[in-house]
């Protein structure tokens, strides 16, 4: 739950930065929606590696993992720490 | 006074733009490098600020866009690391016979930052450095590269390739779409090259180094380039803020750069050209 959270304060705050009115529950189509770019999906990844201290693989760049808040965050619980 | 004009460079017209205070003359100037892709469009009005800033107070400053950008001429496939140090010393000799100059500086981002460092290796007559998030790994950068086009095709929710087939891409067909152009596979393997803090050689002085620092990300690769500027004889300064990336920020008209970085620079720049602002 504090993964998911932490996850959607992220996107909340610093990528949508109030730009819709966009209730980001925790399941919201990030990509298909058009909420994250190419640009907040490495935002995305430099936020996670640096908050939760894993190491996100360029295979792990897929759209399933980047589908929601909720999937994000089940591929980063799914990771070990770097 | 604010100047468009074009120049030749190696058979090429290339766009600049040059800022110079209306009154007095200039006694030193600065060259702006921008930084590679889709990051150069990003941070056009940083740089348009920054020299417009700088020119008011009493340098003489010039912006051009390299070969296959903007308004200059060519593609972006056309560039490599050797044909954007050779621009940047050619508009660096430009600027200075412009004024008739004794100083001249060269100032990049990013990829730019690296191109103007790599420059002034070759040009003892660089008065100085600002470096302004340097590339210092080029494999590091090169890997950046690919990753932000496998972020590219994730958003675009296309049929995801692995960073094992656009790279094979990239060696099959030499070149890989990219920010609307292309990357080339001479550019990424010269980009791959680059191990800046090795590759300091000159004294070139005075240096500035500024970066931004997220989340308690590693900046110790800058620590690393700054050393090799004092191990060289030179002097070398770094300024790290703690702030966000500003070079992707996605609106070209409200130009974001952290003014603890700019202020930092200007005072730079003023102190050891003791010009007045």
């Amino acid at each position: 739950m504090v993964v998911e959270d932490t996850i959607r304060d992220f996107i909340a705050k610093d990528i949508m930065q109030g730009r819709d009115d966009t209730v980001l529950d925790l399941d919201y189509p990030l990509i298909e929606e058009k909420v994250l770019d190419s640009m907040d999906i490495q935002r995305v990844v430099a936020f996670v590696e640096a908050r939760f201290g894993v190491r996100v693989a360029d295979d792990a760049l897929l759209p399933e993992n980047f589908a929601s808040v909720r999937a994000i965050a089940k591929m980063v619980s799914e990771m070990k720490p770097a | 006074m604010t100047e468009p004009f074009f120049f030749e460079h190696d058979q090429a017209r290339l766009f600049g733009v040059l800022d110079c205070a209306d009154a007095g003359s200039p006694s030193a100037g600065v060259v702006f490098c921008h930084p590679f892709g889709e990051e150069k469009q990003l941070t056009d009005r940083v740089f348009v600020r920054f020299a417009r800033r700088l020119a008011a107070s009493g340098f003489a400053t010039l912006r051009f866009d390299c070969r296959g950008y903007g308004e200059s001429q060519g593609e972006l496939e056309d560039g490599t690391l050797e044909s954007h140090v050779s621009q940047t010393l050619a508009a660096a000799e430009l600027l200075k016979s412009r004024y008739r100059l004794r100083s001249v500086l060269l100032l990049g981002l990013r990829f730019g930052a690296t191109v103007a460092a790599l420059a002034a290796e070759r040009a003892p007559d660089v008065s100085g450095l600002i470096l302004w998030s340097p590339i210092v790994s080029g494999r590091a950068y090169a890997r950046e590269l690919i990753r932000k086009k496998l972020a590219e095709q994730l958003a675009l929710q296309d049929q995801a390739p692995t960073r094992e087939q656009l790279l094979e891409t990239l060696k099959t067909e030499g070149r890989l779409e990219f920010d609307g152009g292309y990357l080339t596979q001479p550019m990424y393997d010269a980009l791959s090259t680059i191990d800046l803090p090795q590759q300091v050689k000159q004294a070139t002085s005075p240096v500035f180094v500024s970066t931004i620092r997220q989340r308690n990300q590693s900046y110790a690769a800058y620590d690393g380039l700054v050393n090799a500027y004092r191990s060289a004889g030179g002097t070398a300064d770094l300024v790290v803020a703690e702030e966000r990336e500003y070079w992707d920020v996605r609106s070209m008209f409200d130009a974001f750069f952290p003014d603890e970085l700019y202020g930092a620079t200007l005072d730079w720049a003023q102190a050891r050209w003791r010009i007045a602002s």
